[in-house]
């Protein structure tokens, strides 16, 4: 219906998967078809439930598949809801992408299709790649990037050994120092 | 688009909605036009083609520059710029584009129409055959779009041409003939048209022609009465004789709130807008001439800025536009689908009014706030698929006045109309959120449409309520769940089947769902907690008493002493642990045949109810894990149903309300799930709703609304499932379509071969194979197509059944409430309230009466929101269930009566 919308943003969607094994014609068409959606910057405290009261608001939902951390099977900021009809995946990316849920906005996209193993982080971590590089304190996806954490990590470390240093039993002074 | 997708599951998760086979996706036909639009990155030097350029431009054109206002000046300059790009695509062979994408534009972005018409004034006067082919053209495009019931471009355009008056290109008599034409063809089909019945089956679609006509006249400005009045005076006589021998003039069955409540009677008297509507405006066109002298200052106007330049291109005539007596509608429909059929290709307005007219109005004459109006509708017909962009054009409305108040009482009008709303109801509550953000005011707005509704909310349709209070809770939690709870601290000492009360409590129900029960508590004041609902967990199946906790499960019947739970939750838990070590549906089947348990529990439908149960609690943790659950052991499930028969059934919807009595939306989940799954069919679900305590009673908020709830989830899958497979049956039939062409390509192959000798035998037989092949492929997709259509009856046949079955109980319900010897509303109330000549108290009077007339509502409600599907079995309903002796009261008949026929 809308002749000027259409003519106006041809593009299904602006992210590629890398492991999608085909040309970017064939991804476009696979997402056009799609009934499958990527729902990113969630919470890692978010629970199906709550994604299910959400995007049920747009239809008939078929399955919620949570991303998990790979390593220790928690889940990371992702999902991907399948719905039974292509309109109500398109009415969930149109209406829900940019709004929030569980007080962040959250991001809904067209997929090209849930495989088993794409429910797993891909970052080398566990997570999700967008959660290594991270520098800023997200309470909700675990706090700092991981990289980040590392290195605070390390430095903490380092500050136990110099508060140990100082004490000549060579003991921690106390547990603040260290947690 | 025809997406067949949803049959290619993996998991055996087939058979949700739709029993149709897979087949599909090799045959859909070209696809659209990908890749034409590269995003690859190194396409962006590229330059862009010509038709994006021109559109980008056109698209823009009169819109504020970044950091500046639009003014009117600037616009004519803006203008002024864009004639003179375009007089040179023109002239260098576009002009076919250049004319498509100002039609475009002109019609989709609704409030610029008068800018796009200057703009083709102003080449009119350079080069005026253009503009005479856009003409041609647009002529083209209003029959088109008459003949598909497209109910947007004909009233676009006839604006457009309209506004073309003023800027010289059209002479006003002939756009003001145009006009008439169509408000003949209405009024020709008014007076053959027959009763107000029959008139259901045409007065939409005329009612749309007349409106289209009289809504166009504002654009064309003073020209139209100037040059022309004795065409407008023609015009003018001919609107009131339609307006005379139409039949309705209003419509009850579309009012939202089916009463006045207090002294506020106008949101009681405004019916969504259906045959009311074209009263409004035929009004506001009358007080237009006589008033204000064919002047709206919400439409822009250009064309005198530019009148030396105008006026020296030559004017046209309108190729004479005619419509069609008749809508466009299947033939072969009968008279009441073909009504419902008109009815939603030409639906209601969609107003509802609940503010203070000077708020929305301000004192202007009623054409101003129709024209602001047309400006929101459109804006959201055309950018609903780009929300922000959507948001950001209502914000900004070229009006004279604040808008803020008047967009807020359409939003929430578009969204409360009845039958429907013109899109999901979640489409208003995101670009609500976003208009929030944009425009500083507007939440005062929103929230006083929340005051009205809610001080209504004993009459509001139930089906409406429940949509408020969704949209509220959405609403919230898109805000940090600020509320002022305290407006509502009434509530906090009413009865529990006072509406508002109900209505706090299924939004602080809601917020539960959307967040956390904790969380919400913390928000929401601690007066309010009493009516917060507990929070949603799993009635657990308690396991040994500690003595034997050390015992592994799977031997636990050892030490009964100290064991006081009943025998099925006994079984319930062992089942549980069993479930947890993994034993598959025939170890279970194989345990419940050893043990006995059917003599235990008390016949198969006890085993039924304590498996379940056990399933649902072993699923508890999540969606995936409920669905996990039911799937791995469907087996044992359908081996047990098909003991107990359709009780089981009923049975197993009351085992899943009963293990998430504290958790409707689990319950719900589960609910469908089974439903999906094909365990449980659709009545014998409406059969344990009109049972329920939810349905019977109004005192307990989370079970009536979990009651409805399921109600409509089942009643929607029913009609999901018939529109599955008509999607089915039409799929096929194109599959079939493809591979008879193929067959017969391949037959003429051979056939072409038979006179040549010069190929090689192993070429002839190959051809002969593939002749074979095609032919095989051709007899499968007969079958293919026999199969789905034979699914569709069934499915349309099942669907007539549970609407049926619907409308039986409801009878049932409310029949057994008007029986003399039993006021109150369900017969175990009665035998607990012992003594009948005790005082009948206040409050259960109150309760009886608050919970006949929400039952009555919900009818009304049920009836008008199937209404399409329910036009199919309206005879039934009237003669079969309604017409028996023992019936209704009349005023409820009455109100079904016009919903039936809405």
């Amino acid at each position: 219906m809308a002749r000027l919308l259409k003519k106006l943003n041809p593009a299904i969607s602006q992210y590629r998967d890398r492991r999608f094994n085909g040309t970017q014609e064939e991804f476009d068409d696979c997402l056009r078809k799609s009934t499958t959606l990527y729902v990113g910057n969630l919470s890692f405290y978010t629970t199906e439930e709550q994604i299910f009261e959400v995007f049920s608001r747009a239809g008939d939902v078929k399955r919620i598949i949570m991303g998990l951390d790979k390593h220790q099977m928690t889940p990371c900021g992702f999902a991907f809801v399948v719905y039974y009809t292509r309109q109500d995946a398109e009415d969930a990316v149109k209406y829900i992408s940019g709004t929030i849920m569980d007080d962040r906005p959250v991001r809904v996209d067209f997929d090209w299709g849930f495989k088993d193993g794409r429910q797993y982080g891909r970052g080398r971590s566990g997570g999700q790649v967008r959660d290594e590089y991270r520098t800023d304190w997200d309470a909700g996806r675990g706090g700092y990037g991981n990289i980040v954490k590392q290195e605070l990590a390390i430095r903490q470390e380092r500050m136990g050994m110099y508060a140990e240093g100082q004490q000549e039993d060579g003991q921690p002074e106390n547990a603040a120092v260290t947690s | 688009m025809g997406d067949r997708s949803r049959y290619n599951n993996q998991n055996g998760d087939r058979n949700r909605r739709s029993s149709y086979p897979q087949y599909g996706r090799q045959h859909q036909g070209e696809r659209p036009q990908s890749g034409q639009q590269k995003r690859k990155r190194e396409d962006i030097d590229e330059p862009r083609d010509d038709a994006s350029r021109l559109l980008a431009s056109v698209f823009r054109l009169g819109d504020a520059k970044p950091g500046q206002d639009a003014t009117a000046k600037a616009i004519q300059e803006d203008i002024d710029d864009q004639y003179r790009l375009l007089r040179r695509d023109v002239q260098h062979g576009r002009a076919e584009l250049v004319r498509e994408t100002i039609l475009d534009c002109a019609l989709e972005l609704s409030p610029k129409t008068p800018i796009y018409a200057t703009l083709v004034g102003l080449l009119n006067a350079d080069d005026s055959s253009f503009v005479e082919k856009m003409l041609e053209q647009a002529a083209r495009r209003f029959d088109q779009a008459l003949a598909s019931a497209d109910r947007n471009s004909p009233r676009l355009l006839l604006r457009f041409f309209a506004a073309l008056v003023p800027a010289n290109v059209l002479h006003p008599s002939s756009v003001l003939n145009s006009l008439c034409n169509i408000v003949d063809a209405a009024l020709e089909a008014a007076k053959a048209g027959g009763t107000a019945d029959q008139g259901r089956r045409w007065q939409p679609y005329t009612d749309f022609l007349v409106y289209s006509a009289l809504m166009a006249l504002p654009w064309g400005g003073p020209d139209l009465a100037q040059s022309a009045p004795a065409e407008l005076d023609r015009l003018f006589s001919k609107v009131e004789e339609y307006m005379s021998v139409r039949p309705r003039s209003q419509q009850s069955a579309l009012r939202p709130f089916m009463a006045a409540e207090g002294e506020g009677g106008v949101p009681a008297q405004s019916d969504s807008g259906g045959a009311s509507f074209l009263g409004q405006v035929w009004e506001a066109v009358q007080e237009l001439k006589a008033e204000a002298a064919w002047k709206v200052e919400s439409i822009m106007e250009f064309a005198t800025a530019f009148e030396a330049q105008l006026a020296t291109g030559q004017s046209h005539d309108l190729p004479a536009l005619q419509a069609p007596k008749q809508p466009p509608i299947d033939s072969s429909l009968s008279a009441s689908e073909a009504a419902a059929a008109v009815l939603e290709a030409f639906p209601p307005r969609r107003i509802i009014r609940l503010l203070p007219p000077e708020h929305t109005s301000h004192g202007k004459p009623q054409m101003e706030r129709l024209v602001a109006e047309e400006y929101i509708l459109d804006t959201m017909t055309f950018f609903e698929g780009d929300r922000v962009q959507c948001a950001q054009r209502l914000a900004r409305l070229p009006l004279p006045n604040k808008h803020e108040a008047l967009l807020a009482e359409m939003l929430f009008a578009q969204m409360l109309c009845v039958p429907q709303p013109p899109l999901k109801p979640l489409a208003y509550s995101t670009l609500m959120v976003d208009v929030c953000k944009l425009m500083q005011t507007f939440p005062r707005g929103m929230s006083a449409c929340v005051r009205e509704s809610f001080a209504r909310m004993d009459v509001m349709d139930p089906l409406l309520r429940s949509r408020l209070s969704r949209w509220l809770a959405y609403h919230l939690s898109n805000f940090d769940f600020m509320w002022p709870w305290d407006k509502w601290k009434h509530v906090l000492t009413a009865p529990a089947h006072d509406s508002q009360r109900r209505f706090v409590i299924e939004t602080l129900s809601n917020l539960i769902r959307l967040s956390y029960w904790s969380r919400i508590k913390s928000v929401v004041p601690a007066t309010f907690h009493d009516l917060l609902p507990p929070a949603p967990e799993v009635q657990p199946i308690p396991g040994l008493p500690e003595t034997a906790a050390a015992a592994d499960g799977s031997d636990a019947a050892a030490d009964g002493a100290a064991d006081e739970r009943d025998a099925p939750t006994k079984r319930a838990f062992e089942m549980l642990t069993m479930v947890k070590h993994k034993v598959m549906s025939e170890g279970i089947l194989a345990w419940v045949a050893e043990q006995n348990l059917e003599a235990e529990l008390g016949g198969s439908q006890g085993v039924l109810r304590m498996v379940l149960r056990a399933l649902l609690v072993a699923g508890a943790k999540s969606f995936t894990h409920m669905i996990t659950a039911l799937e791995r052991y469907c087996h044992v499930l359908q081996t047990l149903l098909a003991q107990t028969g359709p009780q089981g059934e009923v049975a197993m919807v009351a085992v899943a309300a009963e293990v998430w009595k504290t958790a409707p939306q689990k319950a719900a989940q589960a609910i469908d799930r089974l439903m999906a799954l094909r365990l449980v069919s659709g009545p014998a679900i409406v059969n344990w709703v009109f049972d329920s305590h939810g349905v019977r009673q109004l005192d307990d908020e989370l079970a009536t609304g979990l009651a409805w709830e399921v109600f409509y989830n089942a009643v929607d899958k029913m009609l999901a499932r018939a529109q599955d497979a008509e999607e089915d049956v039409e799929a096929a039939q194109q599959h079939l379509q493809a591979a008879e062409a193929h067959a017969r390509e391949a037959a003429d192959l051979v056939a072409s071969m038979g006179d040549s000798e010069a190929v090689s035998a192993e070429y002839a037989e190959g051809i002969a194979q593939n002749e074979a092949a095609a032919s095989a492929a051709v007899t499968e997709a007969q079958q293919q197509v026999e199969q789905s259509q034979q699914d569709k009856v069934e499915a349309l046949q099942q669907q007539r059944e549970v609407l049926l079955l619907a409308f039986t109980r409801f009878k049932e319900l409310l029949l057994k409430a008007e029986e003399p010897d039993n006021e109150h509303g369900a017969s175990e109330d009665v035998t607990m309230n012992g003594t009948s000549d005790g005082p009948a108290d206040h409050g259960e009077k109150g309760a009886n009466e608050a919970w006949h007339s929400f039952t009555e509502l919900s009818l009304i409600a049920f009836t008008r929101h199937y209404y399409k599907a329910v036009a199919s079995i309206v005879e039934q309903v009237e003669q079969d269930i309604f017409g028996k002796e023992a019936s209704l009261k009349e005023s409820t008949m009455k109100a079904l009566n016009e919903c039936l026929h809405i």
